[in-house]
C-alpha cells in the first residue's frame, strides 16, 4: 500500500542520520545516499545539515579530522550508540507490539487485504 | 551556473554566520554533488529559517555557552537599532507637526515611550561604549585589523551622517520656504528627493553600525563572563523595546480613537513603525531568555535544539 504524506511517521532525520553512522564514518553526500538505499527517504540538504547540527550539539555525533574541510566526515559518539540502541530498542518493542495486536485485528476484517 | 544553482548558493549564503562558519562549506559541496533539483531548494529555504529562528551551537558545551550569549548581545543589538529607527519615524508622523489629538492617554503614551527611548539610548550606548573598549584595546594592542576595522566604522558612520545630516539642513534653511522641512514636505520634487536619501542614508547606517558591531564581536570570540555582562544590557534593552511598543500601540490607538488628525500617510507610517517595535520586541524577548538561558547557575550542559 504506497504511503501518503498525512501518514504517521518514523523517519525523523536525526534518526535516520545515527542509523546512518551506525554503519560507520559517513560524510554529508554519503549520508544522504546510505538514507535513500536503506528507507527510500531522501534528506534534502538543509534537513541533513539541521539535524548534524543539533546531533552535534547535543553530543550524539562527532565530526572526524579531515584535511577535505568540504566533506568532513562524522561519527557516532559513545553517547550516540547509547541513545540509538535505546531508540531502537523502544522502535523495535514497538514493532512487535503492535504486529502482535494486528495479528488478533486481522480476523475481525477478514484478512489483510 | 544555473540560476538553481545560482539559487542554491545564495540560499547557503543566506545562513546564520555561526551556522555558516560550521557547516557553510560542507553544506555547499554537498548542494553542488547533489545537483540541482527544486525540491532541495525548498528544503534549504526552511533550513535557513529554521537556522535563524533556533539557532544551534556546536562545540564543546562552553563555547555552545560563549555563542548562545554571543548570538543575544547581537541579536538584541539589531533589534535595539531598528526600534530606535522606529521611534524616530513613529515621532515625525505624530508630533512633527504635533497632531491635533495627540493628548490625554495617547500624549502620556507618547511622552513615556520618548522618555523610554532616550534612558535605554543612553545606557545602552554608555555600556556599549565599556564593552567597545574591552574589545579595541586588546584588538590594538594584537594588532588585529581585523577587529578594529569593523569596531571603529560606527564611529566613522556616525561622524558621516552627522556631516550630511548638517548639510541637509542647510539645505533646508536656504531651499525650503520658512526653513522648516517636516511643515513644507512633500513641497517639491528637489525636498523630497534629498528628504528620502537622508532617510534612506540614516537606515542605511544604523544598518551598518550594527553589523559591523557584530562583526567584530564575532571576531573578537570575547569571553563568556563579559558577553554574561552584555547579555543583562541586552536584557534592559529589550525591556525598553517592550514598553516602546506598548507605548506606541496605545499612542497609536488614542490617536484612532479621538480622530486626532492623522490622515492616510501618518497611519500608514506609524502603523508600519509600530510593527517594527512589536516584532523587534518579539526577537528581543526570544532572545534575551534563551541567553538568559544559559547563564543560570549550574554544570554546563549541551545547549538544547530547542532551547
Amino acid at each position: 500500500m504506497p504511503r501518503v504524506a498525512d501518514d504517521p511517521k518514523w523517519t525523523d532525520p536525526g534518526l535516520l542520520v545515527m542509523g546512518s553512522l551506525a554503519d560507520g564514518p559517513k560524510h554529508g553526500y554519503a549520508m544522504v545516499q546510505d538514507v535513500e538505499e536503506c528507507t527510500g527517504v531522501r534528506l534534502g540538504p538543509g534537513t541533513l545539515y539541521g539535524a548534524i547540527a543539533r546531533l552535534e550539539a547535543r553530543g550524539l555525533i562527532a565530526a572526524l579530522d579531515s584535511t577535505d574541510s568540504r566533506r568532513r566526515p562524522y561519527r557516532l559518539t559513545t553517547r550516540g550508540v547509547e541513545v540509538l540502541e535505546l531508540q531502537l530498542a523502544g522502535m523495535q518493542r514497538f514493532a512487535g507490539l503492535g504486529r502482535r495486536r494486528l495479528a488478533r485485528l486481522t480476523p475481525v476484517f477478514g484478512g489483510a487485504s | 551556473m544555473s540560476v538553481g544553482a545560482r539559487l542554491q548558493r545564495l540560499l547557503v549564503a543566506a545562513y546564520p554566520p555561526s551556522f555558516r562558519h560550521r557547516y557553510g562549506g560542507e553544506l555547499a559541496s554537498l548542494v553542488e554533488d547533489s545537483g540541482f533539483r527544486g525540491r532541495d531548494s525548498v528544503d534549504l529555504a526552511l533550513g535557513v529559517g529554521r537556522a535563524w529562528v533556533a539557532p544551534v551551537f556546536g562545540g564543546a558545551p562552553g563555547e555552545q555557552r560563549r555563542s548562545r550569549l554571543q548570538t543575544t548581545t547581537i541579536t538584541v543589538l539589531a533589534a535595539w537599532c531598528a526600534s530606535v529607527l522606529a521611534a524616530a519615524g513613529f515621532s515625525k508622523s505624530v508630533d512633527d507637526p504635533p497632531l491635533p489629538g495627540l493628548h490625554g492617554v495617547a500624549a502620556t503614551a507618547y511622552n513615556t515611550g520618548g522618555v523610554v527611548v532616550e534612558v535605554t539610548a543612553g545606557a545602552v550606548l554608555v555600556a556599549g561604549f565599556v564593552f567597545w573598549l574591552t574589545v579595541m584595546i586588546p584588538a590594538l594592542r594584537a594588532r588585529r585589523r581585523d577587529i578594529v576595522a569593523p569596531a571603529l566604522a560606527p564611529a566613522l558612520v556616525v561622524g558621516a551622517w552627522l556631516g550630511i545630516t548638517g548639510l541637509v539642513a542647510l539645505f533646508a534653511h536656504h531651499w525650503v520656504p520658512g526653513g522648516n522641512v517636516a511643515l513644507s514636505w512633500p513641497r517639491g520634487a528637489l525636498t523630497l528627493a534629498v528628504l528620502l536619501a537622508w532617510v534612506a542614508l540614516t537606515v542605511v547606517g544604523v544598518a551598518g553600525c550594527a553589523a559591523s558591531a557584530a562583526v567584530a564581536l564575532r571576531r573578537a570570540q570575547v569571553g563568556v563572563t563579559r558577553l554574561a555582562s552584555s547579555t543583562v544590557v541586552a536584557g534592559l534593552a529589550a525591556v525598553g523595546v517592550a514598553v516602546q511598543a506598548v507605548a506606541s500601540v496605545v499612542c497609536l490607538g488614542g490617536l484612532l480613537h479621538a480622530g486626532g488628525g492623522l490622515d492616510a500617510r501618518n497611519i500608514v507610517f506609524s502603523t508600519v513603525d509600530v510593527a517594527v517595535f512589536v516584532v523587534a520586541t518579539a526577537i528581543a524577548a526570544v532572545s534575551v531568555a534563551r541567553g538568559l538561558s544559559v547563564l543560570r547557575p549550574g554544570p554546563p550542559s549541551p545547549v538544547s535544539p530547542t532551547t
